[in-house]
């Protein structure tokens, strides 16, 4: 009788814990990888990467999760094209070579209001560094739009600052900024 | 001293230049036989100036880089080669095996063809040895080196990467420099021992600036025919004269390169 009770509650426990992790694809019309550099030290310069692809893992009853994201480093779009080929070429970077920037986190600790951290690799350029975000919140629901009313989406913005010569990327320096500030706009709809 | 050393002017012009001009002047007085070896001595310190000292990740740049170290070991190994069909089946292994190691991850990647590839190392081939085979003439054959590395710089700066034009920026200046020293003194020197490593290096640059940041290819194609100056009949004796009047005839073949890496740099003035 006892062990039956124990079988059930375990049985109980495990499908609780596999049924709130859920599976998210990130939506590359609503997610936006996008930079900020000072130039010259006269103004701030701002571009983003336009295709970015990827995965997310949240357990919305813990707020612990995963994140996997990969940005095609060719789309970077600073509003000029001149400049995007520079961006692409082994100065910066490097988008032949190292055609893909990655971030992967196993560590993503959320708090019940979708603040948080997350802690994670960044690839660029060919260089994997420790790279923390800041969440500042994270909001899960129906999307308003979806006729069906099936379609559940997550969205969130994080930010972060990297040292670009930190991934080997120096071309420039110091005249053109060191310290980049980084926002991820991401949304990522449930499988 | 620190702003000063940043500056790129000064890393990829200044500074190899005297530096190679010091290291030469003290070379060609002390142990004549190796003189060439201010070319590595006066490059090297500059390159890791503007490229940074970082090996890994191993990218073409980086890979470049190294294959100018090795170069230089194989070029004083090519020297011990005295029957001249074995030296150039050396040479040819070297240069070879240099582009398909630099070349292999675009090439993989479907990044270029195989019709790419090997044109990139006949290229490279016809350069190097065109180059080598001048040394009877020091003089030309460093003006020819040094022409085919400024060119580059110039172009792979307008319309590739500052990073590549910096590199073969640096190694013109360093060219430039022993140039000097060779005909300021007018004394025998070993000049060509390190023609190897120079001239692979500035190919590797171009093919570099090509494959990996879109210059356009055909860019390249007259830079291929600097090595021909020198084979023109000159019934100059004046060494000054000479030098000017081939100076003078290689720099359309320069204008007609940068010409056609032009359409890349129609929208420059960005930064």
């Amino acid at each position: 009788m006892l062990r039956n009770l124990v079988a059930v509650l375990f049985l109980l426990t495990s499908v609780n814990v596999f049924a709130a992790v859920e599976q998210y694809e990130i939506d590359p019309a609503h997610t936006y990888p996008n930079f900020t550099i000072n130039h010259l030290g006269y103004s701030k310069m701002h571009g983003r990467f336009g295709t970015t692809s990827g995965s997310i893992s949240l357990d919305r009853d813990t707020m612990m999760g995963s994140v996997d994201i990969t940005i095609d480093a060719a789309s970077v779009d600073t509003g000029f094209k001149k400049r995007d080929d520079h961006l692409r070429s082994p100065d910066f970077l490097n988008a032949v070579e190292y055609p893909t920037i990655t971030y992967k986190a196993n560590n993503v600790k959320l708090n019940k209001d979708g603040s948080g951290m997350v802690k994670g690799k960044l690839s660029l350029a060919g260089v994997t560094k420790d790279v923390t975000l800041s969440v500042d919140q994270m909001n899960c629901a129906i999307h308003p739009f979806d006729p069906s009313k099936q379609k559940f989406v997550c969205g969130f913005n994080a930010t972060t600052t990297i040292n670009r010569s930190d991934f080997g990327v120096k071309y420039g320096l110091p005249a053109i900024g060191d310290e980049m500030q980084i926002e991820f706009e991401v949304e990522a709809v449930r499988k | 001293m620190v702003t000063l050393l940043d500056n790129p002017i000064v890393q990829s012009a200044v500074l190899p230049f005297l530096t190679a001009l010091a290291l030469g002047l003290v070379l060609i007085f002390i142990v004549p036989r190796w003189f060439s070896l201010a070319l590595p001595a006066s490059f090297y310190p500059v390159a890791f100036l503007i490229a940074g000292l970082q090996v890994l990740p191993l990218n073409s740049t980086r890979k470049i880089l190294v294959i100018g170290v090795l170069a230089v070991i194989a070029a004083l190994a090519a020297d011990k080669l005295s029957v001249a069909i074995r030296r150039y089946v050396f040479i040819a292994a070297v240069v070879t095996i240099s582009i398909a190691w630099v070349l292999w991850p675009v090439y993989t990647s479907n990044g270029i063809n195989l019709m790419q590839l090997i044109g990139g190392m006949v290229y490279s081939l016809w350069l190097v040895v065109a180059i080598d085979y001048q040394h009877k003439h020091a003089n030309t054959q460093q003006l020819t080196a040094m022409m085919l590395a400024a060119s580059i710089a110039v172009i792979a700066t307008l319309g590739a990467s500052a990073l590549l034009g910096q590199l073969s920026g640096a190694l013109a200046a360093v060219l430039g420099a022993l140039l000097l020293v060779l005909v300021l003194t007018n004394k025998p020197a070993r000049s060509d021992l390190m023609v190897l490593p120079a001239v692979l290096l500035s190919t590797l640059l171009s093919l570099a600036a090509v494959f990996y940041s879109g210059l356009n290819w055909y860019s390249l194609i007259s830079l291929g025919v600097l090595p021909l100056i020198a084979f023109i009949p000159m019934s100059v004796d004046n060494r000054w004269l000479r030098l000017v009047i081939q100076l003078v005839l290689m720099l359309p073949l320069v204008a007609i390169s940068v010409y056609f890496a032009m359409p890349a740099v129609s929208d420059s003035g960005y930064y």
